[in-house]
């Protein structure tokens, strides 16, 4: 039994379909790792429409109230196991908008980050450095974020209740994760 | 006895292979763009993954539309693959059946109320209707041309094309047909991720899509053979010559019918590939059928 699931592992480490939620401007390094430069497709990483079908949702950049909103209802649609890597600093602490009105300063307050690549922008070197630990961890069985999320669904639904004053409501009741 | 064991071992195999031809054309596809690209084992460890991810689907969707959707979309692309690989059943039957997995898309999307789901199964409603009318009259001219109605009647000694050079015809119906009936770029316009994000299966996900992806490859890898086997194959060639001649020129219509066509043009617009598909392999079927039925009278 451990010797399949760590197949499965292995098998989820290398076939990683990102949700790419394109908020700022740190999306404008991830063409050079798609295309024939970097080419993350060798490692089985590829860019997905929809949250249904990806694994990883990729948040580049400043979070605002109003995208954090979607970026949380693309989360909840998502199967696990699900990952969430948070790319640039605004995300991590703000970055260059830390006392601005309208951005959320930590993205990891309201979702369970898995990954945090600094930068502002990180380069595409950054980028490639990003998937191959993300691979790792996933193959060693370390990114447990969605299991975080379940156990401590209060603290951050009271965090998320606390920034826009009221609940998210989901009417996707089909499964309890 | 025996022949249910080879179903059986066949039934087993050939889904695998089908997925290992979806790799091999995800990595000449890479290749072609200059890129290092997948594994070709890629689509196994995709198919894996997909196995074991948690289920999530909308709350109000018609579960029996899905999972109906589903079995129609899977039998429709595998029974086909055992009847061409086995040399074994009727081409009339064959041809409902391949339509039939494009019904499966069609009743999969109608699911959800989601309305990129509802505008992809309207496009793939309209392309079905654009190509499937030649991809009819292709097996129709084969069966008048040949004259036989069963895969395993069409047997010549030499390679059908050089045998009845008028079987050019329905072979060059089957190229501009295959991209659209696999699906992929330049015709994949009612699953096309970038404008409406996958169309019918855009709320489906985990161990459904797997379903799907799998029917697609092995939709691809059934398409192939069959073209493989009423113009190219010799019936002379048996046992394991068989196989490897199959396998060998498979991959070979793959490249040129997916892979070069899929990075030599660009996504178009469903009404240029309706009036294309209502155009050119339409007027090629009817011409063909008339000259196909005109030279049937001079005994050729
Ligand atoms: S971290 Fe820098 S590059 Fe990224 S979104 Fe913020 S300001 Fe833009």
């Amino acid at each position: 039994m451990v010797e399949w699931l760590k197949l499965v592992d292995k098998a989820r480490s290398r076939s990683i379909w990102m949700l790419m939620y394109c908020t700022g401007c740190g999306a404008m390094e991830l063409p050079p790792a798609m295309t024939s430069r970097f080419d993350m497709e060798r490692f089985g990483i590829m860019p997905m429409a929809t949250p249904r079908q990806a694994d990883v949702i990729l948040v580049t950049g400043y979070v605002t109230k109003k995208t954090l909103k979607r970026i949380i209802y693309a989360y909840e649609q998502m199967p696990a196991p699900k990952w969430v890597v948070s790319h640039g600093s605004c995300p991590i602490n703000g970055g260059v908008y830390w006392d601005s009105h309208a951005t959320v300063n930590r993205l990891d307050l309201f979702l369970p980050v898995d990954l945090y690549v600094a930068g502002c922008m990180p380069r595409a070197e950054a980028n490639m450095k990003m998937f191959t630990e993300l691979m790792d961890m996933i193959a060693k069985g370390e990114a447990r974020g969605w299991e975080e999320y379940v156990k401590n669904r209060d603290y951050y639904k009271e965090n998320q209740r606390k920034l826009f004053g009221y609940d998210l409501v989901f009417t996707d009741g089909r499964s309890a994760l | 006895m025996n022949i249910y064991i080879t179903y059986i071992v066949l039934g087993l195999l050939l889904p695998l292979v089908a997925l290992l031809y979806d790799g091999i054309e995800r990595k000449m596809t890479a290749r072609i763009q200059g890129r290092v690209g997948p594994p070709i084992t890629q689509s196994w460890l995709d198919f894996v993954k997909l196995l074991t991810k948690k289920v999530k689907l909308p709350e109000d969707t018609n579960m029996l539309m899905l999972f109906s959707g589903l079995v129609l979309m899977f039998a429709g692309a595998f029974i086909p693959l055992i009847m061409v690989f086995m040399r074994k059943g009727d081409l009339i039957l064959l041809m409902y059946l391949m339509v039939g997995g494009t019904l499966g898309i069609l009743l999969t999307g109608l699911a959800f109320r989601s309305p990129y789901s509802r505008v992809g199964v309207s496009r793939e409603m309209q392309m079905a209707f654009a190509y499937e009318i030649s991809f009819i009259f292709a097996i129709v001219i084969t069966i008048m041309v040949t004259g036989c109605r069963t895969l395993e009647a069409c047997s010549a000694s030499s390679i059908p094309l050089i045998k009845w050079p008028l079987l050019l015809i329905p072979f060059i119906l089957f190229l501009f047909v295959a991209p659209a009936k696999v699906g992929v770029v330049p015709v994949d316009i009612g699953e096309a991720e970038s404008e409406i994000a996958e169309g019918p299966f855009v709320e489906i996900g985990g161990r459904y899509l797997a379903i799907a992806k799998l029917s697609k490859s092995m939709k691809m890898l059934a398409l192939m053979q069959l073209i493989t086997l009423l113009y190219l194959l010799p019936a002379g060639v048996t046992g394991v010559w068989y196989w490897i001649a199959s396998f060998v020129i498979d991959g070979v219509l793959v490249f040129f019918t997916i892979s070069v066509v899929r990075n030599a043009a660009s996504r178009i617009k469903i009404d240029q590939a309706v009036k294309f598909y209502a155009t050119v392999p339409l007027a090629i079927g009817i011409i063909g059928l008339v000259i196909v039925y005109l030279m049937r009278g001079w005994g050729m």
